[in-house]
C-alpha cells in the first residue's frame, strides 16, 4: 500500500519538523514563559518551605503521634504513583505499533521520570535528621552497620533509586536520534553544539540503531519489573504492618493499580495539553485521544474492582479493627477523603463508556484531572484514617494539615511542572525517531509485495 | 586573722588589687593555712623564696579562676545552708566519688505537710526523688508532687534575690531594715504587727512563732491556706468538740462508702491513704471477698471514679443523701424521695452488715455540719476505734485570714509579715486582699516565686525550696520528717524558719541551728540516725479516743449549705494536677494530663449532660459565669459525671505573676468565690448563672474525649468468678522465635485495678528520663512527649461513667512490629527481651510509630530540648541522653538503671537478685500497681504477677508477644455490696 507509505512518511518528516520548530521557534513562547514563572514562583516556595523545615523540623507539618505519616508520604506515593503508571504506559506503547506509541512514549516517560524526581524528594526531607538519608541504603561502612533488611524502607529506598536509574537511562537513550536530530535541523551554532554535546555521536547508523532497540528494549523491560516490584514494596510498606486498614496481602495489587492509573490520568491530561499549546493535533490524533481513554476507563474500573475487593475482603474477614477502620472511612471524621475518591476517581471515568465523551479531549481532560484529585485523597485515605486511631481508642489524635506541609507539596508540584516544561521546551516532545521507525518498517513490509 | 576572714576578704578583690592584697598578707599564717587547705600539694616554700611574687600571680589567678573563697563553708554567714552537717545515706562513701549517685533522706511538701523522700543526687545536684521506704506514712510511694517537686527545685522562674519596693535589694539591707522595725514592735509588744502563714506542721517552726508570740504579745498570727484541712478540723470539731485528723484502717474494713470523696485523689492523704486503701483491697480479693467502694457526688474525682458503685447526685442534695444513708445504715426507714434510692439502699444496707468494719467517709472541702453528720454515723457504726480512728490534727492553724483582712481594712495593720503564702491570689477576690494591702505601710513577703503578693509588698524575700532548707514539718500521720537539704541554695533564698529568726532574734541562726535548738537533747548518735532516716521514729500520732460532743442547737439547724435550692451552684476543688496554684510555675504538672479528662494546660468548668443540652454546651465551648457582679470566663468541659445543679471549677490558674509557666493559663476561679468567709472557705455557692460564649479554642488533650469507650482493652475480674486471664498472647504460633536467651528476661505487670489514675509515674518517669516539656501548642498538635502514658477508660459494668486507668509505656514486644519497620536498625532487640532505642542512629523515619500497635513513641518533631533553661539542664539524668530534634524515643524499662545492675552484676559475679532492678514508675507507684523485674527468676514479683489468674496482654492477638502485661480490674461479685 504505498499510498499509506507515503503519507506516513510526510507524515513523519512534518513530524520532525515541528518537533524540531517547538524546540527552536515555539509560537507559544509567551504561554510558556507565563507557566514557567509560576512554577519557578512555585519552586522559589519550596526552597523557603524547606530551608524553614530545615532549620524547624518535620514539626513544621502538621504530623503527629499517631499520625506520623501524613502529606510527606501522601505525596511520596501519589508521584512515584504516576512515575510508575508513566513507566508502565510507556513500557505497554512498547508492545503496540508504532504510530500509537510515537506521539505519546516519549511524554510517558519524561513524565515517569519527572514525577520520580519529584517523588524523590519526600522519603529524604519528611526524615527527622535528612541529613544522614543515606543510612537507608547499603554501602560499605567502618563500622560494618548494614540497613535494617526486614524493613519495606530499605527495598522502597533501593526501589526508588532503581527506578530513578532506570527510567532515566530509558529517557535519555531514547533521547539520542532525536537530539541528533535537532542537531543536524540547528539552525545557529550553539544550538548544533548543545545538542551535538547532547547527542552524544549519533549518526544513525543501522549498528546504533541496532544498539539503541536494545538498550530501549533492556530499559523497557526492567522498568517493567522495577515498577511492579516499587509498588509492592510501597504497599508492603503498609501491609507490613499489623495496622487496621494496611495489614492486607491484596494491597500490592492495589497499589500497582492505583500507580498505573494515576499515571494513564497525568500522561492523558499531559498529552492534551501538550496537544492543545503545542498544537499538535495532527500528531496526536483523535485515534490517540480515544486510546487514552480507552486506558484510562479500563485502568479506573480495575482501581475500582480493586476498591471492591477490599471492601469485600475487610467485611468477609470481620476483624474488628479492620472494621472499624472500613467504618470510619464511609463515616469517620476523615471520610470526605474516601468520597472524594468515589467522586473524582471512580464515579467520573463512567463518562467515558460514551464514545463521543471518549473522544472529547475536553472532557478526556476533565476526567484525567479528577482522577488525578481523587487518586490523591485516595492515598491520604489510606494513610490518616487508619493512623490517626489504629487499635487502642487512647491512641487516637486528629491530624490537621499544615501550610508549611502543603507549601512543600505545592512547590514540589511546581518543580515537577518546571522540569516537564524545560523538557517539552527545549527537547523533543514526540519521539521523531519511532515515526521515522515507522516509516521504515512499513517500508520493509512493503517489500514483498512490490 | 582569721583563715576565714582572709578568704572573705580576697574573695571581694579581682586582678590587680587581689594581687595586692595577697601582698599585704604574704607573710600571714592565715594565708599559709589557706594555701595549705585548698592547694595541698604547693610547696610553702614558695612563699618564701625567690620564686614568690609569681607563686602569689599564680594563686591570684586561681583565686579569680576557681573562687577560693567560695569553697569556704566554715563561715556560718556564707554558710547559710550548712551541708558540711548533712550525712549522706544508703551509700556511705569514705570518700566522694564523682558522678556516683549520693541518696539523702528528706522529704516533699503537699499542703503543709510532709511525705518522706529519698532524694538522689549527682555531683551534689537532686536529681530524682523517691519514696522513703521507710517512712511510716509514705512507705515508698510518691505522688505526682513529689516527683515534680525538682522541677519546682530547679525552676528558672524562682525568685532570685530581696526585692525593695519591686527593684532588687539583698539580705543585709533587709535585716537591717527589720532590726528598726523590730525594735519599734518590741516597744510596742507587736502592737500593729501581724504575721501571716500556711497552717503549720513544723514543730520546731511552731515552737519559733510561739516564742515570738510570747516575746511580743500583741502580734497576732494567722493562717491562710487555699484549700487546707480547715473544714476537717472544723468537723470533727462540731462531732468531737476539738480539732481531729481523721484517719482510716482499711486493712479491718469490709465496705467504704465515700461521700464526695476524695482520699484517692491529690492531696496530702493520697500517697499514704491509695496505698493502704489498694493493699487492703488487693488483699479481700485473694480472700474472695472485696473491698467495695460506694461513692457518691456532684461532681467526680479519682474517688469517685474509682468506686465500684459510684452514684451521680444533684449537689444540693447531698446533705439529704447523707441522712438517708445514716437512716438506711442504722436500721431507720429509707425515704421514698431519697436522692439515690436504690445506691443509699445498697450502701446503707452494706454498712449495716459490716457494723465496725465499714469505713464512711467525706470530702475535705464538704461544709463541717455534714462532716459531723458523718462523723456521727461511724460512730453509731461502731467504726470509730475501729476501722475509723482520729488523731491530734497534723497542722496547726491560727487565726483565720478573713479577720485579718478585715483588721487591715480598717487600718489596725501596721506590718504585715506573709510567709510562704501567696492572699494577693489565693484568697477569694472579693474579699478584696490586694485593696487592703495597700493600706499596709510595711508588707513583707517571702516566697518562692515573685507572685501577685510579692509585687504588692514592700519587700520580697526569696524563700528555700524543701529540697534545700533544714526543716521537720510532720506527715498526715505524724511523723516528724527531717527535710536535709540536697544542694546549696541555688539563689540564695532562706527558710521560713530562717526568715522568722532574722525577725525575732538579734542575731539570725540557720536552719540546722534553729533545729538543733528546738529539739534540744538529742544527741549526736540520734542526729545522725534522724538524719539519715529523715525521719523521727516513733513521732506518728497515737490514736485518741473520742467521744461525740452534744450537737449544739445552732449546728443542728438546717445545714447553711446543704440547703437545698433550685439555682446552679458553683463547686470550687483544688485542681489535681496543680493544686491550689502554688504548684502553677511546674512545667512537669502543667504538661502532666488531668487523670479524668486528660487536658493539659488549663482548668476548665465541668458541666452535667443535662445544662449543656439546655445551654447548647460543647465541650470546648466558652461559657461566662456569674455570681452577683463577679464574671470569669472560662472553658466547659461536658460530662455525665457532672450533677446538672452544679458547675465544677478547679483552683491554680489564671496567675496574673508568678513565673512564666503559670502566667496566662486558664482563669482563676478566686475571682468567683463570694466574700461570705466566716472563718472557713465554703467551696460550694450557689446564685451562679452561666451563659454561652460560642466556641473556644481546643484543649489541650492527650486522649481524646470520645475515646473512653474499652471495648475489650480492659477485662474486669468479678471475684469468685472464673478468671478473665489467659496466656493466647503467648501461645500463637510464630515465625519468629525471639524469646530472650541471656539468662534474663525483663517484664513489666500492670494492676488496673490497684492503678488510681494519680499520675505519679507519668511524672516520675519524666524526671528520670530527660523528658521535655512541650507546651501546650504541641501537646494540642499530638505531640506530647510522657513515655508513660495512663489511658482512661470508663468502667460501664458500674453503670456510671467511672474509670478503668490503664498506664502504657512500651509494651518491649518480642516480635516488635517497630523493628521490623525501622530501616536503620535504631530499634532493635536485645538478648534480655528489651526493644531497644538507639537515638543515634534514628534517622527519624518515624515507621516505628506507624508500625506500633500501642502507640507508645514519640518523636522529636522540633526541638524540644534547645531552651531548657540551664537551671532545669541541672535536673537531667546524666545517664539518659537528652535526645535531639528528629529522633524518636519511647520508654526504655529504665534501661539505666538495668544497666547499673547488669554492670554491678558483673563485677561482682553475683546475679541481680529478684526485684532489685525497679523503672521509676513502679518505684513511684504508690499503690504498686506496677510491678517489674526479671520475669526468668520465677520468685521475683513481675514472675508471681504473671502467673496470677487476672493475666492478660493488651492485644494479644495480634502476636506481638508484648513484655508489658496486665492484671484485669476487681469487680465485686453481683449483689455483694
Amino acid at each position: 500500500m504505498p499510498g499509506v507509505s507515503v503519507a506516513r512518511d510526510r507524515a513523519a518528516s512534518a513530524a520532525g519538523a515541528r518537533v524540531a520548530g517547538i524546540a527552536f521557534h515555539p509560537a507559544w513562547k509567551r504561554r510558556w514563559l507565563l507557566a514557567f514563572a509560576i512554577c519557578c514562583a512555585l519552586v522559589l516556595m519550596l526552597l523557603v518551605a524547606l530551608l524553614a523545615l530545615f532549620y524547624e523540623g518535620v514539626g513544621l507539618w502538621g504530623n503527629n503521634i499517631p499520625v506520623t505519616w501524613a502529606l510527606d508520604i501522601v505525596g511520596y506515593d501519589w508521584w512515584i504513583g504516576i512515575g510508575c503508571g508513566g513507566l508502565m504506559v510507556s513500557a505497554w506503547l512498547g508492545l503496540s505499533e508504532p504510530g500509537l506509541r510515537a506521539p505519546l512514549d516519549r511524554l510517558a516517560q519524561t513524565i515517569a521520570l519527572m514525577a520520580a524526581i519529584g517523588a524523590a524528594i519526600y522519603p529524604i526531607i519528611h526524615l527527622g535528621r535528612p541529613w544522614f538519608f543515606y543510612w537507608n541504603i547499603p554501602y560499605p561502612n567502618r563500622l560494618d552497620l548494614w540497613p535494617q533488611f526486614r524493613s519495606p524502607l530499605v527495598w522502597d529506598a533501593m526501589a526508588i533509586l532503581g527506578f530513578l536509574t532506570t527510567a532515566f537511562c530509558l529517557w535519555t537513550t531514547g533521547l539520542l536520534p532525536d537530539l541528533a536530530l535537532l542537531r543536524d535541523r540547528a539552525d545557529s551554532r550553539w544550538r548544533q553544539v548543545i545538542y551535538g554535546v547532547a547527542a552524544l555521536g549519533w549518526r544513525g547508523s543501522a549498528g546504533q540503531w541496532a544498539r539503541w532497540r536494545h538498550a530501549q528494549l533492556i530499559f523497557a523491560v526492567c522498568g517493567l519489573l522495577i515498577v511492579v516490584s516499587l509498588q509492592s514494596g510501597a504497599a508492603v510498606m503498609f501491609a507490613g504492618t499489623a495496622e487496621p486498614g494496611w495489614h492486607d496481602a491484596l494491597l500490592p495489587v492495589f497499589f500497582l493499580m492505583v500507580a498505573i492509573y494515576s499515571g494513564v490520568a497525568a500522561i492523558a491530561l499531559i498529552a492534551l495539553l501538550v496537544r492543545a499549546v503545542f498544537d499538535l493535533r495532527d500528531l496526536i490524533s483523535a485515534r490517540h485521544v480515544a486510546s487514552l481513554g480507552l486506558l484510562l476507563l479500563t485502568t479506573g474500573l480495575a482501581t475500582t474492582y480493586c476498591y471492591m475487593m477490599s471492601f469485600f475482603a475487610t467485611a468477609l474477614g470481620g476483624d474488628r479493627y479492620e472494621l472499624d477502620v472500613l467504618g470510619r472511612r464511609g463515616t469517620g471524621p476523615y471520610a470526605w477523603s474516601l468520597w472524594i475518591v468515589f467522586a473524582c476517581a471512580l464515579l467520573p471515568i463512567h463518562l467515558l463508556w460514551s464514545g463521543p465523551l471518549r473522544r472529547s479531549p475536553v472532557a478526556l481532560a476533565f476526567v484525567s484531572l479528577l482522577a488525578l484529585i481523587g487518586l490523591w485523597m485516595d492515598r491520604f485515605m489510606i494513610l490518616v484514617i487508619t493512623l490517626h486511631r489504629d487499635f487502642l481508642p487512647s491512641s487516637e489524635h486528629p491530624y490537621a494539615v499544615s501550610l508549611w506541609a502543603l507549601a512543600t507539596f505545592f512547590g514540589i508540584a511546581g518543580f515537577v511542572g518546571a522540569l516537564l516544561l524545560l523538557a517539552l521546551r527545549y527537547l523533543p516532545v514526540m519521539a521523531i525517531g519511532e515515526f521515522r521507525e515507522g516509516r521504515l518498517r512499513l517500508r520493509a513490509a512493503e517489500v514483498p509485495g512490490e | 586573722m582569721s583563715r576565714d576572714a582572709l578568704a572573705a576578704e580576697l574573695a571581694g578583690a579581682a586582678g590587680a588589687e587581689l594581687l595586692a592584697r595577697l601582698e599585704a598578707h604574704a607573710e600571714s599564717a592565715a594565708l599559709r593555712q589557706l594555701v595549705a587547705r585548698h592547694y595541698p600539694g604547693l610547696g610553702l616554700r614558695d612563699l618564701h623564696g625567690g620564686g614568690r611574687r609569681r607563686f602569689l600571680s599564680l594563686l591570684a589567678v586561681s583565686l579569680a579562676a576557681g573562687g577560693l573563697a567560695a569553697c569556704g563553708r566554715s563561715d556560718p554567714e556564707q554558710d547559710v545552708d550548712r551541708r558540711d552537717r548533712i550525712v549522706p545515706f544508703v551509700r556511705q562513701p569514705t570518700d566522694m566519688v564523682p558522678s556516683a549517685a549520693m541518696t539523702y533522706a528528706s522529704g516533699w511538701m503537699v499542703d503543709g505537710l510532709a511525705n518522706g523522700a529519698w532524694v538522689t543526687t549527682r555531683n551534689g545536684r537532686p536529681i530524682k526523688l523517691e519514696g522513703n521506704p521507710d517512712h511510716p506514712w509514705t512507705r515508698g510511694g510518691t505522688d505526682s508532687f513529689g516527683q515534680a517537686s525538682l522541677y519546682g527545685f530547679y525552676d528558672p522562674d524562682r525568685s532570685q534575690s530581696v526585692r525593695y519596693l519591686d527593684r532588687a535589694s539583698d539580705w543585709p539591707e533587709f535585716m537591717t531594715a527589720m532590726r528598726g522595725e523590730m525594735a519599734g514592735f518590741a516597744a510596742r509588744h507587736g502592737e500593729g504587727l501581724r504575721l501571716l502563714t500556711p497552717p503549720l506542721a513544723s514543730p520546731s517552726l511552731i515552737y519559733q512563732i510561739e516564742r515570738l508570740q510570747a516575746a511580743l504579745p500583741a502580734m497576732r498570727w494567722h493562717t491562710h491556706a487555699p484549700v487546707g484541712r480547715g473544714l476537717l478540723y472544723a468537723g470533727t470539731r462540731l462531732a468531737f468538740g476539738e480539732a481531729l485528723e481523721t484517719r482510716w484502717r482499711f486493712d479491718r474494713a469490709r465496705v467504704v462508702v465515700a461521700i464526695d470523696g476524695d482520699f484517692l485523689d491529690s492531696g496530702p492523704q493520697q500517697t499514704g491513704a491509695s496505698r493502704e486503701w489498694q493493699a487492703a483491697r488487693r488483699r479481700s480479693a485473694a480472700e474472695g471477698r472485696l473491698l467495695t467502694l460506694h461513692a457518691a457526688a456532684a461532681t467526680s474525682g479519682l474517688t469517685q471514679a474509682k468506686a465500684d458503685f459510684p452514684v451521680c447526685v444533684p449537689a444540693r442534695s447531698i446533705a439529704a443523701l447523707v441522712s438517708a444513708l445514716a437512716s438506711a445504715a442504722t436500721g431507720g426507714v429509707l425515704p421514698e424521695d431519697a436522692p439515690a434510692r436504690a445506691w443509699v439502699a445498697r450502701a446503707g444496707a452494706a454498712l449495716a452488715a459490716a457494723r465496725g468494719a465499714g469505713i464512711v467517709t467525706i470530702g475535705a472541702l464538704q461544709p463541717p455540719e455534714l462532716q459531723a453528720e458523718i462523723h456521727r454515723l461511724n460512730m453509731q457504726l461502731g467504726n470509730v476505734g475501729q476501722t475509723v480512728f482520729h488523731t491530734r490534727p497534723a497542722l496547726q492553724e491560727a487565726d483565720d485570714a478573713a479577720a485579718l483582712i478585715a483588721d487591715m481594712q480598717a487600718g489596725r495593720v501596721d506590718a504585715l509579715v506573709m510567709l510562704d503564702v501567696n492572699p494577693a491570689y489565693a484568697t477569694p477576690a472579693a474579699l478584696g486582699f490586694a485593696d487592703a494591702l495597700a493600706r499596709v505601710r510595711l508588707a513583707v513577703h517571702a516566697g518562692q516565686h515573685v507572685d501577685e503578693t510579692a509585687i504588692r509588698s514592700t519587700w520580697h524575700l526569696p524563700l528555700k525550696h524543701p529540697l534545700e532548707s533544714w526543716g521537720d514539718p510532720r506527715a498526715l500521720d505524724g511523723t516528724v520528717t527531717i527535710l536535709q537539704p540536697t544542694m546549696r541554695p541555688l539563689y540564695g533564698g532562706r527558710s521560713v524558719a530562717e526568715v522568722v529568726s532574722m525577725l525575732a532574734e538579734p542575731e539570725p541562726r540557720d536552719g540546722l541551728a534553729l533545729l538543733h535548738w528546738a529539739w534540744q537533747g538529742g544527741s549526736a548518735e540520734k542526729w545522725h540516725e534522724w538524719i539519715e532516716s529523715g525521719l523521727i521514729a516513733g513521732t506518728a500520732f497515737p490514736e485518741r479516743p473520742v467521744k461525740l460532743a452534744p450537737i449544739k442547737p445552732a449546728a443542728a439547724a438546717p445545714l447553711r449549705v446543704g440547703t437545698p435550692s433550685a439555682g446552679l451552684r458553683l463547686l470550687v476543688r483544688p485542681d489535681p494536677t496543680v493544686w491550689d496554684g502554688t504548684e502553677a510555675n511546674n512545667g512537669w504538672l502543667q504538661e502532666l494530663p488531668k487523670p479524668l479528662t486528660k487536658v493539659t494546660w488549663s482548668n476548665y468548668a465541668v458541666i452535667g449532660p443535662g445544662l449543656a443540652r439546655k445551654h447548647g454546651f460543647a465541650t470546648g465551648d466558652r461559657a461566662r459565669l456569674r455570681i452577683s457582679a463577679r464574671t470569669i470566663d472560662v472553658p466547659v468541659w461536658v460530662t455525665p459525671e457532672q450533677a446538672d445543679d452544679c458547675v465544677t471549677v478547679t483552683l491554680g490558674y489564671g496567675r496574673q505573676a508568678g513565673g512564666a509557666v503559670a502566667e496566662g493559663l486558664g482563669f482563676d476561679a478566686y475571682a468567683l468565690l463570694p466574700p461570705s468567709y466566716a472563718g472557713r472557705q465554703d467551696w460550694e455557692t450557689g446564685g451562679l448563672a452561666i451563659e454561652r460564649e460560642g466556641a473556644g479554642p481546643a484543649f489541650a488533650l492527650t486522649q481524646m474525649p470520645d475515646a473512653f469507650d474499652p471495648k475489650d482493652i480492659v477485662r474486669v475480674q468479678t471475684v469468685g468468678e472464673p478468671p478473665v486471664g489467659d496466656d493466647r498472647a503467648f501461645t500463637q504460633p510464630t515465625f519468629y522465635d525471639r524469646a530472650p536467651d541471656d539468662g534474663r528476661s525483663w517484664g513489666m505487670v500492670i494492676d488496673i485495678d490497684a492503678c488510681t489514675g494519680c499520675n505519679a509515674c507519668v511524672v516520675a518517669c519524666q524526671a528520670e528520663n530527660n523528658i521535655p516539656v512541650v507546651g501546650a501548642e504541641q501537646v494540642r498538635d499530638g505531640r506530647d512527649m510522657h513515655w508513660l502514658r495512663v489511658d482512661r477508660y470508663e468502667a460501664p459494668e458500674t453503670g456510671w461513667p467511672g474509670a478503668r486507668f490503664v498506664p502504657v509505656p512500651c509494651m518491649h514486644c518480642e516480635n516488635a512490629p517497630c523493628e521490623l519497620g525501622c530501616p536503620v536498625e535504631a530499634t532493635l532487640h536485645d538478648h534480655e527481651g528489651l526493644n531497644l532505642q538507639i537515638y543515634n542512629r534514628c534517622i527519624g523515619t518515624r515507621a516505628c510509630s506507624s508500625y506500633c500497635p500501642y502507640k507508645v513513641r514519640h518523636f522529636n518533631y522540633l526541638d524540644y530540648t534547645a531552651d531548657t533553661a540551664p537551671s532545669l539542664q541541672a535536673q537531667f539524668n546524666p545517664d539518659v541522653t537528652v535526645r535531639a530534634r528528629g529522633v524518636m524515643e519511647k520508654c526504655t524499662y529504665c534501661v539505666q538503671r538495668i544497666v547499673a545492675a547488669r554492670i554491678a552484676s558483673d563485677e561482682s559475679d553475683r546475679p541481680i537478685a529478684p526485684d532489685s532492678v525497679q523503672t521509676a514508675c513502679a518505684q513511684a507507684c504508690p499503690t504498686q500497681a506496677i510491678v517489674f523485674g526479671d520475669m526468668k527468676q520465677s520468685a521475683s514479683a513481675v514472675a508471681q504477677a504473671k502467673r496470677d489468674p487476672r493475666h492478660y496482654a493488651l492485644l494479644g492477638e495480634l502476636n506481638t508477644r508484648p513484655h508489658t502485661t496486665y492484671l484485669a480490674a476487681l469487680a465485686p461479685r453481683g449483689g455483694e455490696g
